[in-house]
């Protein structure tokens, strides 16, 4: 094999190899060999030999044990963060400040969320009452008991508004409390009494699954006088009847009242009848009063519009158009409506 | 971490920095740093090139704050105690003059003992880009302590 001499940039560039050890026998001849004919090589491995001398030294440098101990128990920064913030770190004022400014929210927290949490609370008692129905046909009269009105009825009355008292009061007839017992049991017999209790079972889920709901309608006529008996006509035709005290149609200064109930499957055919009577605007409201399953309750407002353009009753215009401006806005504010 | 690579790590920051405080603090993250490392390859001891990634990292990082001013640490003592017969000037001249990469490589070849291959992974870098820094860096230093260089 012929042997070839190496440049002295190739030898200048393993020097470093050659003086660690890293290069083979042959490389190592051949480098020796370049560095007996180049001054320059043999300059650039004295200095490597000074840089690799100095750095011997330099390795001799120690790290004191107390350094490392010092290393080893640095806090965490968490702990660190945790160290300054201490509460007995902050000076007496900030301390106070702090303490009232805690006092100060807990305070306004009170105050905001404790009218609501009452309010909850009441809510919720209101809605624990239960109205029963009660099928008197089912139960024996108990002497000297006297059968004021037949249980639905009593029903009815409970389920009606208790503010509508305005033009005639009549003496209302209060329906059993729901833990008393009814009034002919202790007279019938155990099984007559399991079928009636059975059955005001069957009536108080019946009656837990009516309609908590309520539609309120508002009408804009410029003619209530002319519209309001057509209205009276349309709801009795279809089987309605008053809800309220006052009778349909009521007339008010501005409009017409109108509180009734409605048989279910007439509601489609009452509106479509409506709508060509007047525009009106419709809105379906939750209500805690429960309706039976095959009745729902309206109230309608007529309001009375005057003949040229008024600009007393904003709203009036959106209303023609029924583009779903809430009723009740429309709806006198004095009107009980209820 | 063992104590034998808490005193590479000091001595890393101490001979890069040349700044007691600046190094105890970067070697104190740099640790930090490594242990999170260990924890997340789930390996029980560290190695070399974890080492060397890391206090790359953590070099490239303070480098950049060297010049800001830096709280006095709490620690006193003599944490870094230099041989009395080397000239400091030296080092202190080479670190100034000579390139980062080249000072780094000797540092973690030369002074720290760590292997090429090591290097060449911590940096994700070949062995022969390792060996060649350290070479043209020792050069470099050979020329500043050698009589010639002004400073032997």
């Amino acid at each position: 094999m012929k042997k070839r001499n190496l440049s002295e940039f190739m030898c200048i560039e393993m020097l470093y190899d050659y003086k660690t050890g890293n290069l083979d026998s042959l490389r190592k001849q051949a480098v020796e060999e370049s560095l007996q004919e180049s001054p320059r090589a043999r300059e650039e491995l004295r200095k490597l030999t000074v840089g690799m001398s100095y750095t011997d030294k330099l390795q001799k440098t120690i790290v004191t044990q107390p350094l490392v101990d010092y290393i080893l128990h640095q806090p965490k920064p968490t702990e660190k963060f945790f160290s300054k913030f201490r509460w007995d770190v902050f000076p007496q004022p900030v301390r106070w400040a702090l303490e009232s400014i805690v006092v100060a929210v807990a305070i306004a927290l009170f105050v905001t969320q404790a009218p609501e949490l009452f309010k909850a609370i009441g809510k919720k008692e209101e809605g624990g009452l239960v109205i029963k129905k009660f099928d008197i046909q089912s139960i024996e009269p108990k002497e000297g008991s006297r059968p004021e009105a037949p249980a639905s009825k009593v029903a009815e009355k409970q389920a009606e508004p208790e503010k509508e008292t305005l033009p005639t009061s009549k003496p209302l007839v209060m329906a059993p409390a729901p833990s008393a017992e009814p009034v002919a049991q202790p007279q019938t017999k155990p099984q007559e009494a399991s079928q009636a209790s059975a059955q005001v079972e069957a009536a108080e889920k019946k009656v837990k699954k009516g309609n908590a709901y309520l539609y309120r309608m508002v009408m804009q006529s410029t003619n209530v006088e002319g519209v309001t008996p057509q209205v009276v006509t349309l709801i009795q035709s279809l089987g309605g009847e008053k809800a309220g005290e006052v009778e349909l149609g009521w007339r008010r200064k501005g409009g017409s009242y109108f509180h009734f109930s409605l048989p279910k499957v007439a509601n489609q055919t009452f509106l479509d009848s409506l709508k060509k009577i007047g525009q009106f605007s419709i809105s379906k409201t939750s209500h805690p009063r429960i309706m039976p399953e095959d009745k729902e309750r309206f109230i309608l407002w007529i309001n009375e519009l005057k003949p040229e353009g008024n600009h007393d009753q904003p709203g009036a215009d959106e209303n023609k158009t029924s583009t779903g401006a809430s009723p009740e806005q429309n709806v006198p504010e004095n009107m009980e409506t209820d | 971490m063992n104590e034998a690579q808490i005193r590479s790590v000091a001595l890393f920051f101490f001979y890069t920095f040349l700044d007691k405080d600046l190094a105890l603090r970067a070697t104190v993250e740099a640790l930090r740093l490594i242990e999170k490392r260990i924890k997340g390859r789930g390996i029980s001891d560290s190695r070399n090139p974890i080492l060397v990634y890391s206090t790359f990292k953590i070099w490239k990082k303070y480098s950049k704050k060297k010049n800001l001013k830096l709280q006095n640490s709490e620690f006193t003592a003599e944490g870094w105690i230099v041989p009395g017969d080397l000239k400091m000037e030296t080092w202190r001249q080479f670190v100034k003059e000579a390139e980062s990469s080249l000072s780094l490589a000797v540092i973690w070849s030369k002074l720290l003992g760590f292997a090429d291959k090591d290097i060449a992974e911590g940096l994700g870098q070949t062995e022969g880009s390792v060996r060649y820094r350290v070479g043209k860096g020792l050069k470099h230093l050979g020329y500043i302590a050698s009589p010639s260089g002004g400073l032997g």
